[in-house]
């Protein structure tokens, strides 16, 4: 073996182990966490320069808004809805975004609102997609308006290709509300339009299951007009013989009487 | 006919060479990465690996017509391989052989990035047939960057100079419909015309690409397929002929 390629071949086996020793070295150094830049482009500018792979650049920045949901980000519901509606404003079919930026990202009922007037943008794309209405829906049973939730569901059950839930989460809704008798009426209404048969039956078990709600608030308000004050539970109705018997509750783990609301007691089912 | 010589050599060279099988490599590499952008999509996964399947195959193509037939036509002028052909070919047999070898290497190269990108789809369900058109739509986009690889490489005597003014060729045709859209709102009427006079003069390809059609499973009727063809056709045949008259009149 001759000198000179000794010489490089040692010179190569030292600077191998240099590059091994450092790469274990700097693994064991902590630096100091890089700030990240969250930056939201112009929809405008990406559409310009994107040219005919305007799809493609939509499901990048998607991605993009997937990978930062778990960061730390200031701001990061408006991060999120403001990437979304860049991607659905490139390519509209992707209704994912809608999803996540107007039902996965808001969490606050401030950034519920924001979430919420994404999707009514998602609505006008697509005034066909039950999905959309379903979502908006969501977001106003998290923020506690059953009424505006059930109004939502109701059209979005009257959409093509719709899922029988819609139609058949509705008492829970009316109950939710405490709108009981108005759920009794349109469900009645509705079990016409029903021709499966499975889901007619569950519909008619919610139905009487509303039924009982709204008969065992009735009997507590005869309970006050008899003896002038509320019962402290229902088992006071069936000693005072005003009922045989607490209906069965088919849905939940019992009827009861709720009194967090104030003095009026109200009829409700434990889930 | 004396043009299927060159036809066939330039079709043989062309599947011979390493810079084939590197953008054959690379596009598989690439078919790796949509796998795992299909997963980091939230939903229709399928619509993600169809986008970047199809990107892929488009960018990858593009980066083996822009290189390989640039430098291809250079060296050949350097190792005095296109004196060669000159004495057993005329101009017009020679640009049109090297032309027509060419695209149907990018033919040869669309067929077997489609079938591994096919493959892909069917094996993660995401296969449309739509996928085919929106192959064959950058077939034809793809074309007319092989006429203006021969084009500019008979202008302009430097590899690196062509390979780069074809790119920007091909971003400017990305691009020419959204710069049209944006100069209509401009104040001056000079502005526009140029603006417009570029647009009819590069290739229109917001109208020849299919990709979101691909990517959507929307069929698209056979006689728009057939003016997108026609429309390439007769592109490529004016470059062809603006080809052999520049490459004519230079000293070669």
């Amino acid at each position: 073996m001759s000198v000179r390629f000794r010489s490089s071949y040692l010179i190569i086996v030292i600077a191998t182990g240099g590059v091994v020793l450092f790469s274990v070295i700097l693994n064991k150094t902590l630096l100091p966490r890089k700030n990240a830049f969250y930056y939201i482009p112009s929809a405008k500018y990406i559409k310009f320069v994107s040219g005919t792979f305007y799809s493609l650049a939509a499901h990048l920045l998607f991605v993009k808004a997937v990978l930062d949901y778990p960061e730390e980000i200031p701001h990061k519901t408006y991060y999120i809805i403001s990437l979304c509606r860049i991607v659905v404003s490139l390519d509209h079919n992707i209704k994912e975004a809608f999803f996540f930026g107007g039902v996965v990202a808001p969490k606050t009922p401030k950034e519920i609102k924001e979430g919420i007037s994404f999707l009514e943008e998602g609505l006008k794309v697509f005034p066909s997609d039950w999905r959309i209405p379903f979502w908006i829906g969501f977001n106003y049973l998290q923020l506690g308006n059953y009424s505006r939730a059930i109004e939502l569901y109701k059209y979005a059950s009257s959409l093509p290709k719709s899922p029988p839930f819609l139609k058949s989460n509705l008492p829970f809704l009316y109950y939710r509300a405490g709108s009981v008798e108005e759920g009794v009426i349109y469900l009645n209404s509705l079990l016409c339009s029903i021709k499966n048969k499975h889901l007619k039956d569950i519909i008619k078990k919610k139905i009487q299951w509303l039924k009982d709600l709204s008969f065992l608030k009735k009997k507590v308000e005869d309970y006050y007009i008899l003896y002038h004050s509320w019962p402290s539970s229902l088992d006071e109705l069936v000693k005072k013989n005003l009922l045989d018997k607490i209906p069965e509750d088919t849905f939940g783990r019992g009827f009861y009487l709720d009194y967090s609301k104030g003095k009026i007691p109200l009829v409700k089912s434990r889930f | 006919m004396k043009i299927i010589a060159p036809i066939f050599f330039e079709l043989k060279q062309g599947v011979r060479e390493k810079t084939f099988w590197v953008v054959v490599f690379f596009f598989i590499f690439l078919l790796g990465v949509s796998l795992f952008l299909g997963e980091l999509s939230l939903g229709d996964t399928g619509a993600v690996l169809r986008t970047v399947c199809l990107s892929s195959i488009e960018l990858s193509a593009l980066g083996l017509v822009i290189v390989r037939y640039t430098y291809n036509f250079y060296r050949e002028k350097e190792f005095r391989l296109t004196d060669i052909y000159l004495s057993y070919f005329s101009a017009a047999h020679y640009i049109g052989g090297k032309l027509g070898g060419a695209i149907i290497v990018l033919f040869i190269y669309l067929f077997l990035s489609g079938f591994l990108g096919s493959l892909l789809l069917i094996l993660n369900g995401a296969f449309k047939s739509t996928v085919f058109t929106g192959i064959y739509s950058i077939f034809l986009k793809l074309c007319f960057i092989c006429s203006f690889v021969f084009l500019v490489c008979s202008l302009i005597n430097s590899p690196l100079l062509s390979s780069f003014l074809v790119a920007l060729i091909y971003l400017a045709s990305e691009l020419s419909y959204n710069a049209l859209r944006l100069t209509s709102q401009a104040k001056y009427v000079f502005i526009k015309l140029v603006s417009k006079t570029l647009y009819y003069v590069l290739p229109n390809y917001h109208k020849v690409d299919l990709k979101i059609h691909a990517i959507y499973g929307v069929p698209i009727s056979t006689l728009y397929m057939a003016e997108i063809t026609l429309y390439t056709c007769f592109y490529v045949i004016l470059c062809y002929f603006v080809t052999v008259t520049i490459f004519e009149r230079k000293d070669h």
